[in-house]
């Protein structure tokens, strides 16, 4: 049987050099196991030793290999040629600056990380010689689904929104902040909500709905932000009509 | 972390002297970027995502323009009968007619994606199981139709 190929076009930009991103088209054999991330493996290790890209697991997990497959932002490490038609264009991840070929700079989306604070701020701290702090299957039901983000920025690609304002917190940050919202070892809303509420958190998202479409991980980033903005203006609400229950 | 000035063994450490980095290309975002189909969902709408929700978004436009001809067909009302007679009138213009088809048609676009969206926002739990979406967004459907036959019925009652 005649070995199968595929044309990649792979955008390729070199800083200092390039003016602009320029196509380049490779012809690469693939078998019925061999996914983008092998091909674009296959040109680094036989036709050209220059092209940059991050990959890690090559299994899903680590995030780092996400690109636009044409035109979809995908996971290259779960993207199997025999599933695209038989040209097949790659280029960085849209909505971030390009640092080299394929890497992009994600500097921006972390430091959104660390602005929403996606880590656990425990609602009453407690010594460690305390002991762990417990929750039931329930309690871990209502934010596991929230949890899975692996932090690979495909929705930041695929928000038009984000695109167009860059100052928007963007999908993984508020999934992440709604994840702690909804966690009941987590008192850290107040610390959040100037951030997540704020005129750049989520009340910046028109529910697109993107983001949730191309998630690896089913996380649901849209679904975590309309809630959020419910759950915000429920708030605002009870402090109108209630304002001694403020908290 | 960053105080840290020293290594394990606390001896001074100097920060690598690093060339500066060569710039990062920024890609322009086109003002056609809802039309040119660049990106691809991976739904069934394809490279029409960005152009359907724009619909969406210019839709509500149309919805509004029908409130504001509502207002003043009320402030037409209070003006007397030969005003208002005249108003009437016009709405029998073919323009006039198409607009209120379009904006008919935009008003129930909207409500369909409202209760679809209240499938997303709402989690409504029932004891420790929580009710699948697709039962709110059918409940919605069927709250819809009850309130659209209530007012039909007073519409024909009157």
């Amino acid at each position: 049987m005649s070995e199968r190929t595929v044309s990649l076009t792979v955008m390729r930009y070199r800083p200092g050099v390039d003016a602009a991103p320029t196509p380049a088209t490779y012809t690469v054999p693939f078998r019925e196991d061999t996914r983008v991330l092998d091909a674009l493996n296959y040109i680094k290790d036989q036709m050209d030793g220059t092209l940059s890209y991050r990959w890690s697991c090559r299994m899903g997990v680590c995030g780092s290999c996400g690109m636009m497959v044409n035109g979809t932002p995908k996971l290259t490490c779960s993207a199997l040629l025999r599933d695209l038609p038989p040209a097949v264009t790659v280029e960085p991840l849209a909505n971030f600056p390009i640092i080299r070929d394929l890497v992009v700079d994600i500097d921006d989306f972390l430091r959104k990380l660390s602005a929403v604070k996606a880590w656990l701020i425990p609602d009453s701290p407690k010594a460690i010689a305390a002991g762990e702090y417990l929750q039931t299957p329930e309690q871990v039901e209502r934010y596991r689904q929230f949890s899975q983000c692996i932090n690979c920025t495909l929705c930041y690609a695929a928000c038009p929104v984000y695109g167009i304002q860059p100052q928007f917190v963007g999908p993984a940050a508020l999934a992440l902040a709604h994840r702690y919202k909804m966690d009941s070892r987590d008192g850290g809303w107040s610390e959040r909500a100037p951030i997540v509420a704020g005129p750049e958190g989520v009340w910046e998202c028109e529910f697109v709905g993107e983001c949730s479409l191309v998630c690896p991980k089913h996380v649901d980033p849209a679904a975590a932000i309309q809630r959020t903005k419910l759950s915000a203006s429920m708030e605002w609400m009870r402090n109108l009509v209630m304002p001694w229950a403020a908290r | 972390m960053d105080a840290q000035s020293g290594d394990a063994l606390g001896r001074p450490v100097s920060a690598p002297s690093r060339p500066a980095a060569p710039p990062a290309f920024h890609r322009p975002v086109r003002p056609d970027w809802w039309l040119s189909g660049r990106y691809r969902s991976p739904s069934t709408q394809g490279t029409r995502a960005y152009l359907l929700f724009m619909l969406r978004e210019l839709s509500s436009v149309v919805v509004a323009l029908f409130l504001v001809f509502y207002l003043v067909q009320i402030a037409r009302l209070s003006s007397g009968q030969g005003v208002y007679d005249a108003f009437v009138a016009t709405l029998r213009s073919p323009v006039v007619v198409l607009f209120h088809l379009i904006a008919l048609a935009s008003a129930i676009y909207h409500a369909v994606t409202w209760w679809q969206l209240n499938g997303v926002v709402m989690v409504v739990r029932l004891g420790s199981s929580t009710v699948p979406p697709r039962q709110l967004v059918l409940g919605g459907y069927v709250l819809w139709a009850i309130a659209s036959i209530a007012v039909c019925l007073i519409l024909v009652g009157f």
